[in-house]
């Protein structure tokens, strides 16, 4: 029996002439190579064969935990406004879904997709130093290897000082978003960050954490709460540490549960003291982290070592803008309370 | 009206577990509900009862009901793989077992998302087939094509209702019917009320209730938006009145501008056919599908070359719109491409070794009615609230009502109690029962009890949902009771210990109650705390008692309780 293959599949890549010493941003033009002999030339779509921008590898997407059942999507682009293009054989970006997160810019080992107003993607056949693969033997060798360079070269989409203002409109896009455009959102965002994460997959009703994580070798389960009702994910988190430790043998102890807000409650919310009470008569200590720092993180560092165990804060210190720093070795450029990011906003 | 039935489930999952069936039982399989369940359950796709993996079936065969619920999970994945055409019925007359197909196994082992052969395979979706036997619909159309042209008819902008009213209730071959149903729409629109009563109409006229007929649009609307045909928008034009409405999008416009220039093949005029034609159309239907989906297929272009010619009289120059293995049954269609599935023995889909142990609940639920738990030392005084309502179930008594008329009688009186009415009223009975019993104020912050029934050494918090916000007791409640046992425990307002219970209260014992039953002792497992969980009538039931009798309950009976109290029935 015949089973025939794709024709979209691999094949169309590009090829660098020069590799780039570096990637120059600047915000009035889009990302640069700088080549060994002094010359720029704009970015490029190199049609990788992986699609980063696009889709993570399986490997990426590997559940944490055997059996548990995850929602296995592979798309990078939370809103679906990431699409490939097959007449102009590179992805596209549709404004009106776009939520400006900036998973495809940092995906991306070419920088070929920048921040500039919105996202846009460069896509330039007529780009002096790439050149069509032409199916020599060891082309698509070559290909990896210039991808694994590029990936290594350092390259900062944002300057520190938009942080805010990207956030804040970031932040405004989400809270009006679907709950699958959110929870895809935080998986992303963490696995880019180099955080397994696996969202459960509807329909099972035994299983009913938003989705799980892993850190070294701790697992841990994760509640992602966007809207106001921290207490009721303070109070699922206490069951999803149940249904682990009983129908996934993970002991209690060793799980890192880990809930993942838009903003801080507020100081007199009743979660800042449920937390502690359960740390104080259960030893589990359930830590918090808001959307606008992991973004910081991920726009900020090229490489991330963060600490999930770190950010358990409670009613006795509400805010992680002290770890973050240090994790991150700068001064958080945000204004205290700002959107509830690093402490609570009242 | 065409009826579809919701897959319940997300479309990346369809694609994985579609795979994950295929490698399990292979291609050649004949296969069964039971086969799918289990291939889904040895990859942790599918859980019973809780358990992943093999557990699952183990567990699932020794309760019945779970074991159902096994296999209408797989049925739902059986359905929407037929629905696409990935699988067929293996033999002439049945629905199963099943088999796998020639477009099936490309799905299976094509290593990308198969975005776009998926989306050929909803352009499949037509009526009739040759396995509609036994549909409650005869509407003949290809669905998809025909609400994507209705949409652009339709300025582009749709309500779902409008789907039913319309593309779902057409012949859309018939174009004197399809005028008139555009025009139906149309005269429609610019007021909501007449809509409304034309919904309600076609309810009427199927015999449905509108709910459910409005669920038959949930399936098309989600493939379309996944085909990335539609998106939702939120129009106020169209019936003065802002809803959220289907547009269509650029790529949908594409595919009606496509589509519009094929050869739509249908079942009756293929059933026209000589055998030999038959053959070739069955083979530019497939191939065609495959190539418009990015398949190189030019190895076989000789052969297409051949076929066109032979259909030349059909296609007319046109490329053709035509799914075998969603229109005929697959004998022909192998015999065509010169392929053979299920060839494999049938499964003994029972055949697996059961180990029939039997799972019990592990609860220490007290028989609560036994006669030992009640004491006859009178309770103390009764405040005013108390009083009332001995004074009403003993007046009941007097006049003659049962017990259970009583409970029954009380039940319907507080069937509509807001938390204001619910709280007090439930501390009032475990006060009857003989416990120190006070009420929180409702909305005084969320993080904490509803009620708690004092004790020296070991105090018990309630938490209570009233019938106006949940009439059965959910999930949600047992985990509130687990945050009432930790408050307790931290904050230390009451003297209590580790092993007392925390009580959860509502008006009907829960729905879902198998997921409740296991979260109480997965909670017990965890944390080694007790929640107990009370219906209203059993709690009722019980005040009858004290009051008509004149006793009290014991603490013990109370202090210790795990899982759900069942109504003394
Ligand atoms: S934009 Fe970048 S990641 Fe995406 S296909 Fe092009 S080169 Fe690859
Ligand atoms: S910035 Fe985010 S939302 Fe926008 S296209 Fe890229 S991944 Fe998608």
């Amino acid at each position: 029996m015949k089973i025939f293959k794709s024709r979209n599949t691999a094949n169309s890549f590009f090829l660098l002439k020069d590799e780039p010493q570096a990637i120059i941003f600047d915000k009035s033009s889009k990302p640069l190579w700088l080549l060994k002999d002094g010359s720029k030339h704009n970015t490029t779509c190199l049609h990788c064969t992986e699609k980063y921008c696009l889709q993570f590898s399986p490997l990426e997407i590997q559940p944490p935990l055997k059996n548990f059942p995850t929602l296995p999507i592979k798309e990078v682009c939370p809103s679906g406004a990431l699409k490939w293009d097959d007449k102009r054989q590179c992805p596209t970006v549709d404004s009106q879904k776009c939520i400006q997160c900036g998973f495809c810019v940092k995906r991306c080992p070419a920088k070929a997709i920048y921040f500039q107003n919105g996202i846009h993607v460069s896509m330039e056949t007529n780009n002096i130093n790439v050149y069509q693969n032409s199916g020599r033997e060891n082309d698509s060798e070559l290909h990896d290897k210039q991808m694994a360079y590029l990936k290594s070269l350092p390259f900062q989409a944002l300057n520190i000082s938009e942080y805010s203002s990207v956030i804040r409109e970031i932040y405004g896009k989400l809270i009006h978003a679907d709950s699958s455009v959110r929870e895809l959102f935080v998986r992303n965002l963490l696995i880019i960050l180099g955080i397994p994460t696996s969202l459960r997959r509807t329909g099972d009703v035994y299983t009913r954490m938003d989705a799980i994580y892993k850190i070294g070798s701790k697992v841990g389960p994760l509640e992602i709460e966007f809207g106001q009702d921290t207490l009721s994910a303070s109070r699922r988190i206490l069951d999803d540490i149940a249904i682990l430790h009983t129908r996934y043998k993970l002991d209690k102890m060793i799980q890192l549960p880990l809930v993942v807000c838009l903003t801080l409650p507020n100081a007199r919310q009743g979660y800042w003291q449920v937390i502690r009470d359960i740390k104080k008569v259960e030893k589990i200590s359930i830590s918090t982290i808001t959307v606008g720092v992991l973004l910081i993180f991920l726009w900020h560092a090229e490489k991330l070592n963060i600490n999930i165990d770190d950010y358990y804060i409670d009613y006795d210190n509400m805010s992680m803008r002290a770890v973050a720093e240090s994790q991150l070795k700068i001064k958080i450029p945000i204004a205290e309370g700002f959107l509830g990011l690093l402490e609570p906003q009242k | 009206m065409l009826r579809f039935r919701n897959p319940g489930t997300q479309f990346e999952t369809q694609l994985l577990a579609f795979r994950q069936v295929y490698s399990a039982l292979g291609e050649q399989a004949i296969f069964g509900l039971e086969d799918i369940a289990k291939a889904l359950a040895t990859n942790g796709l599918m859980t019973a009862y809780g358990y992943a993996g093999n557990d699952a079936l183990q567990l699932s065969k020794t309760e019945q009901e779970s074991k159902n619920s096994t296999l209408m999970n797989a049925k739902m994945y059986a359905e929407v793989f037929r629905m696409l055409g990935w699988v067929t019925p293996a033999t002439a007359n049945s629905s199963y077992p099943l088999a796998f197909t020639y477009i099936g196994a490309h799905i299976a082992l094509s290593d990308d998302d198969c975005s776009k052969l998926y989306e050929q395979c909803v352009l499949g979706i037509n009526n009739p087939t040759e396995f509609s036997g036994k549909m409650h619909y005869e509407e003949k159309t290809r669905f998809f094509t025909s609400a994507l042209k209705s949409l652009v008819s339709l300025d582009g902008v749709m309500y779902k209702h409008e789907l039913c009213l319309g593309p779902m209730s057409v012949d859309d071959q018939d174009k004197a019917k399809y005028q008139t149903m555009l025009k139906r729409i149309r005269n429609l629109r610019g007021n909501y009320e007449r809509l409304k009563v034309a919904f309600e109409k076609l309810a009427n006229n199927l015999g449905m209730k509108t709910t459910p007929v409005d669920n038959c649009t949930r399936l098309p609307i989600a493939l379309m938006k996944h085909c990335n045909w539609i998106q939702k928008v939120t129009n106020s034009t169209l019936y003065n009145k802002s809803m959220v409405c289907l547009q269509i999008t650029e790529h949908g416009k594409e595919i009606v501008k496509q589509t519009s220039q094929m050869k739509d093949l249908r079942l009756d005029e293929f059933q026209k056919y000589d055998k030999k034609k038959q053959c070739a159309l069955i083979r530019l239907g497939i191939y065609s599908m495959l190539e418009r989906a990015g398949y190189d297929i030019s190895e076989v272009s000789t052969v297409i070359a051949q076929d066109k010619k032979l259909c030349a009289d059909v296609l007319k120059g046109q490329e053709i719109l035509f799914s075998p293995y969603q229109t005929i049954r697959r004998f022909l269609i192998e015999e065509a491409l010169g392929i053979h599935f299920g060839t494999a023995q049938v499964s003994e889909a029972n055949n697996n070794d059961t180990n029939t142990k039997t799972q019990t609940q592990h609860s220490n639920q007290i028989h609560i009615f036994s006669p030992a738990n009640y004491s006859s030392t009178q309770k103390g005084a009764s405040d005013r609230e108390e009083t009332e309502l001995r004074n009403e179930i003993l007046k009941l008594h007097k006049n003659g009502y049962s017990s259970k008329a009583i409970v029954k009688h009380l039940m319907e009186k507080y069937e509509d109690a807001t938390q204001k009415e619910f709280y007090p009223l439930i501390a009032t009975i475990f006060r009857i029962l003989g416990f120190s019993c006070s009420y929180s104020r409702p909305g005084d912050n969320g993080a904490r009890w509803d009620a708690i029934i004092d004790h020296s050494e070991s105090s018990i918090p309630i938490e209570i949902k009233s019938p106006t916000e949940e009439r059965h007791i959910s999930i949600k409640a047992i985990r509130q009771a687990l945050e009432n046992k930790i408050i307790l425990l931290s904050r230390r307002t009451h003297i209590t210990q580790p092993s007392t219970s925390s009580l959860a209260v509502g008006y009907f014992l829960p729905n879902e109650r198998a997921e409740v039953d296991s979260l109480i002792d997965a909670i017990h497992k965890t944390y080694g705390y007790n929640i107990g969980v009370f219906g209203f009538s059993t709690l009722l039931d019980l005040a009858v008692t004290c009051v008509t009798q004149d006793k009290t309950l014991k603490f013990a009976a109370l202090s210790a309780v795990r899982g759900v109290i069942n109504e003394n029935i």
